[in-house]
């Protein structure tokens, strides 16, 4: 395809990138943009969510997650950032994201939970929640999961 | 402090000035911004749902919350965001946050009470995985900084590139690289539609929202990236600089 655009020739098929994007490749892969790099800005970004500069975490979180769409880290501090923010729906969407993709994190099921919980969600929240207490947790965790138990 | 919660505040709350202040600023407070109404518009619904099934007082209850909330979202709605006056916009936003942890712990959810919500106000420690601080906080090596540099380089919308020469400069784009083709899409709107109006509208949608959200959010992410990697270099320039005197 050759189109004239403004006065500039524009070679080209936007229909193969759309092919591409339908086929699932995420865009890290098709902007060249490698594992080492993601996996990179994937943790200054929860760098600093642990340090609380929560606005700039989640604009690298999303930033990450608009590369590729599979990363658990990222899902979770806008997630866990959205959770604080009252924003349960989106919340509890990127909190089940992680645990999907990275069910091993036996700690993100509490915030999981309690998102649910806030969201409206009882039932799934409490079998987060209960699984969260039968994991490894901080004491804190540990006292808010009770706590939220105790709620619902 | 700018009083967010007032019904009918009244008009433009000067949160940024139109000119000076870098991307970055301005991509963010418009990130803090939509997070902000984005929390009070699900707080509104659920109270909305909840007023159909109440009785006549409990109605007139939230109907009152309801209204007090739509003053918050129209003080948003009135901010214009665009400088670097970002503090001032964060500032408004963590307010907008007590009037919501008000409202949920005094009116609860359709399924939760407001018990369920008492010290929201308080800040949130962050969770911390064991298996993940470790591989965070390791230094990103300066090797794959410079490659993060040159993928934000390559991908900044083209007002960034012009210092470059970049291939725009002779006018031709070629669409066969797909950073090219977004960065054309992002700087040139008419280009953008004319080349969209032959696909399905399923794909034309996937587009837009490839341009106008994945691109932006990548681009406020590297700029912020470009913003981290400065304030490190000043500060150890600073550093030094002590140790000399």
């Amino acid at each position: 395809m050759e189109t004239i655009m403004n006065g500039r020739i524009v070679r080209g098929d936007v229909g193969k990138l759309v092919a591409r994007l339908k086929g699932g490749e995420p865009l890290a892969e098709i902007l060249g943009v490698d594992e080492e790099i993601l996996e990179a800005l994937e943790g200054q970004a929860y760098l600093l969510y642990l340090r609380r500069h929560y606005d700039k975490a989640d604009v690298l979180a999303r930033g990450v997650l608009a590369l590729d769409e599979e990363r658990p880290l990222a899902h979770l501090i806008v997630g866990d950032v959205a959770l604080a923010e009252f924003r349960f729906q989106e919340g509890a969407r990127h909190l089940e994201r992680t645990h999907e993709l990275a069910p091993e994190l036996q700690e993100v099921r509490g915030r999981l939970g309690e998102c649910l919980m806030k969201a409206g969600r009882p039932g799934e929240a409490r079998g987060h929640l209960e699984a969260a207490m039968g994991g490894p947790l901080s004491e804190e965790a540990r006292r808010r999961c009770a706590a939220l138990l105790e709620q619902l | 402090m700018t009083s967010i919660s007032g019904v009918g505040g009244g008009g433009q709350v000067p949160v940024e000035s139109e000119q000076g202040g870098g991307s970055m600023l301005s991509g963010m407070g418009a990130a803090v911004l939509d997070r902000a109404k984005s929390a009070v518009q699900e707080r509104i619904a659920d109270l909305q749902t909840r007023q159909e099934g109440a009785s006549g007082a409990e109605q007139a209850e939230l109907r009152g919350e309801i209204e007090r909330l739509e003053g918050a979202l129209e003080r948003l709605d009135s901010m214009k965001v665009g400088g670097n006056v970002l503090s001032q916009l964060i500032s408004v936003a963590a307010e907008v946050r007590g009037v919501l942890a008000e409202s949920y712990s005094e009116f609860g959810t359709s399924v939760v009470s407001g018990e369920a919500y008492a010290g929201e106000t308080e800040e949130r420690e962050p969770l911390t995985l064991p298996g993940i601080v470790g591989r965070a906080l390791d230094r990103i090596p300066s090797g794959v900084m410079e490659r993060i540099q040159s993928v934000a380089g390559r991908l900044a919308p083209g007002e960034a590139r012009e210092a470059e020469g970049a291939a725009q400069a002779s006018g031709e784009v070629d669409l066969e690289d797909p950073a090219q083709m977004l960065e054309l899409f992002q700087n040139d709107p008419e280009a953008f539609y004319e080349a969209l109006k032959d696909l399905p509208a399923e794909d034309r949608m996937m587009m837009m929202n490839l341009v106008q959200t994945q691109m932006q959010q990548i681009n406020q992410m590297f700029s912020m990236m470009s913003q981290l990697s400065q304030a490190v270099h000043d500060t150890h320039k600073a550093i030094i600089n002590n140790l000399r005197v």
